[in-house]
């Protein structure tokens, strides 16, 4: 039997009036490359965005690894490990990009409340023990240096992985956009997630750009052992990249299933295209 | 630009430490007026550094600052009081009991004072930092005016309106800037090191911040609460400098609140450097300015002081600041030797 990494059961998030996501249900095993469609509006960021605990769904459940993380908030979610990128970048602009991927491994210092939630749920996870890293961060004890020292390090590996390494001083803002993109994933990853999300990551790129970004998520794939949902509008890069798609439209789930599936079926090409007797 | 290297750097830094030391003990030249000034400098310097970690590093603007200070303030001068003065100063409402039979020494007194405001702060802090932007700005306004009413009412703790005298003048120009040392190295250490990269996120995108796992309240309430600390810490140091406390409004109240606000913009909201730098600006130039309050007497002519006008002129000089550097003086960056190398290697250049 597959393990589901990721469960969705049944979710609406309502903006007032507005529903954008009506009843949505997915599952991802792990290992797995899911690809997640539809035009625009039609509530995927709100999926996303109620995954990682920015929004409430107002019924239906969550769960990752088995536990439900209906409700909880963005910070436990991300250090139980679940990462995300924007879609329009939010990286820490005024900071160097070695600093960008350094603050995603801050909650590693701190994570007591994220082992707290595990332990509870599953006992098989360590028990959390209190740790003084604020004073240790303030008077730069010994083992608070050592953790700073491995934490650079490990950035910078991960800034290597990425291509990055030139730019590690450099301001995040000033790097040209396709690289910035590359930055976000490289902070996401230096949460250690087991679950990537990523939206639309090849937007506003060049086809090289997106190319090449497409090598890099495939790297990292293997390399983190992640399973990766995403967000695409460059239909080439889907259609290569994922092993199973959701299409949603208005909120609501309208086909599943492999790429060449999703392609054939009727009812996407009706929401992508219009229908047949309107066309 | 070369860059400085480390050793460089440690020797200038030390020489400068060493230049500050043999300048702060033969203060007393510049007279009794002039080196008060210097100890005003250092505690203006503590509220400066102090606040830009709240408003400046984690980015959260709170006009509470005032409130912290005045408690920090209050509680010093309560332990520190001799006995006598408590007992005359007290007419309307006697002391209440403990703080009518204990005196003690200056150091725990200016602890104590600092610990008392942290807990405040963290009372404020915690239903107001679930507010964002203006609304935690007006939250914590007015709590600090709650806290300076309540001052004003509790005659068995505070005297009221009649305020503290007497208090024991004990806060020098060692105490000052022995504590401003401290401050400065704990606040810097915290600027530099993982809670100190996770503030600045958190100042740049809170949501972002969340998402990479940064639990932005406690972050908050942490940089509130250290805050709040040396605030308090300042406090202690204010009433034992000027040795009378008043709840005005323009002495512990939200008129401190705005100073300290001009030193830090001025110096740059974010850098601790620049928060020093606001202070040292601010101490200054408003002592200076007091000469147009006096008759002023150029060529004959007699200019007629007004009173106030000292005000008028320094919120012009901030106005200019503003206009030339517009985040401040040192923006988010800090002062150091290397920026000072290359300043004058670009001054060197234009010369050539």
């Amino acid at each position: 039997m597959n393990e589901n990494i990721l469960k969705i059961d049944n979710i609406t998030v309502k903006f007032g009036g507005l529903i954008a996501v009506d009843s949505f249900s997915m599952y991802i095993n792990k290992g797995e490359l899911i690809g997640l469609i539809g035009p625009n509006g039609a509530g995927k960021t709100t999926v996303f965005n109620a995954i990682t605990g920015i929004y409430k769904p107002q019924s239906g459940k969550i769960f990752f690894k088995g536990i439900d993380i209906t409700g909880q908030s963005p910070q436990l979610i991300n250090q139980i490990g679940i990462a995300r990128t924007f879609q329009n970048i939010r990286l820490f602009s005024d900071m160097s990009v070695m600093e960008n991927v350094m603050v995603g491994q801050h909650s590693y210092f701190t994570n007591g409340k994220a082992l707290k939630f595990l332990h509870k749920h599953d006992p098989s996870f360590p028990k959390p023990s209190w740790r003084p890293w604020l004073v240790g961060a303030i008077l730069k004890t010994p083992s608070y240096l050592k953790a700073e020292k491995t934490m650079k390090e490990k950035a910078f590996e991960l800034l290597k992985k990425m291509g990055l390494q030139k730019y590690a001083d450099f301001k995040a803002s000033a790097l040209p956009y396709g690289q910035q993109r590359k930055v976000e994933i490289a902070r996401a990853l230096a949460t250690n997630p087991s679950l990537l999300i990523l939206d639309e990551p090849a937007a506003g790129m060049n086809p090289h750009e997106s190319e090449e970004l497409l090598e890099t998520v495939k790297k990292i794939m293997k390399e983190f052992s992640l399973t990766i949902l995403l967000i695409e509008h460059d239909m080439k890069f889907v259609m290569n990249l994922c092993e199973r798609i959701y299409v949603l439209d208005y909120g609501k789930l309208i086909s599943h299933g492999s790429p060449y599936e999703v392609q054939n079926d009727k009812k996407v090409i009706e929401a992508y295209l219009g229908d047949e007797v309107y066309a | 630009m070369k860059r400085i290297p480390l050793k460089i750097n440690l020797i200038l830094t030390i020489a400068f430490l060493i230049g500050i030391y043999f300048f702060l003990s033969n203060v007393s030249v510049l007279g009794d007026y002039w080196s008060r000034i210097v100890t005003l400098v250092a505690i203006y310097s503590i509220m400066a550094v102090s606040y830009t970690l709240v408003n400046g590093i984690t980015g959260i603007f709170s006009l509470g600052q005032a409130g912290f200070i005045a408690i920090g303030a209050y509680t010093s001068a309560l332990l520190t009081l001799s006995l006598q003065q408590k007992e005359m100063s007290f007419f309307i409402q006697p002391l209440i009991w403990p703080l009518n039979s204990i005196q003690i020494g200056f150091l725990p007194a200016t602890i104590i004072g600092g610990l008392v405001a942290a807990f405040f702060a963290f009372l404020i802090g915690y239903p107001s930092l679930r507010l964002t932007g203006d609304y935690f700005a007006i939250a914590t306004l007015a709590f600090a005016e709650i806290i300076r009413i309540l001052i004003q009412n509790l005659y068995g703790v505070t005297n009221g309106t009649l305020g503290l005298k007497g208090i024991n003048p004990y806060t020098n120009v060692w105490w000052a800037w022995g504590w401003l040392l401290v401050t400065v190295l704990i606040i810097g250490s915290l600027k530099y090191s993982s809670y100190g990269r996770a503030l600045r996120a958190i100042s740049e995108d809170p949501v972002a911040a969340k998402v990479m796992g940064i639990d932005v309240f406690r972050h908050q309430m942490m940089a509130f609460v250290i805050s709040g600390f040396f605030a308090g810490i300042s406090g202690a140091l204010y009433a034992h400098w000027i040795t009378t406390l008043d709840p005005r409004p323009t002495s512990l109240g939200v008129m401190l609140t705005f100073y300290v606000l001009i030193m830090i913009v001025i110096g740059g909201l974010g850098s601790i450097t620049g928060a020093i730098l606001g202070a040292i600006f601010f101490a200054f130039v408003s002592q200076w300015l007091r000469i147009f309050e006096s008759n002023i007497t150029i060529f004959g002519f007699t200019i007629p002081g007004v009173p106030g006008m000292s005000m008028l002129i320094l919120s012009v000089l901030f106005i200019v600041v503003m206009i030339f550097w517009r985040r401040g003086l040192m923006g988010k960056e800090e002062l150091n030797w290397q920026k000072i190398y290359n300043f004058f290697k670009k001054v060197e250049v234009q010369n050539e």
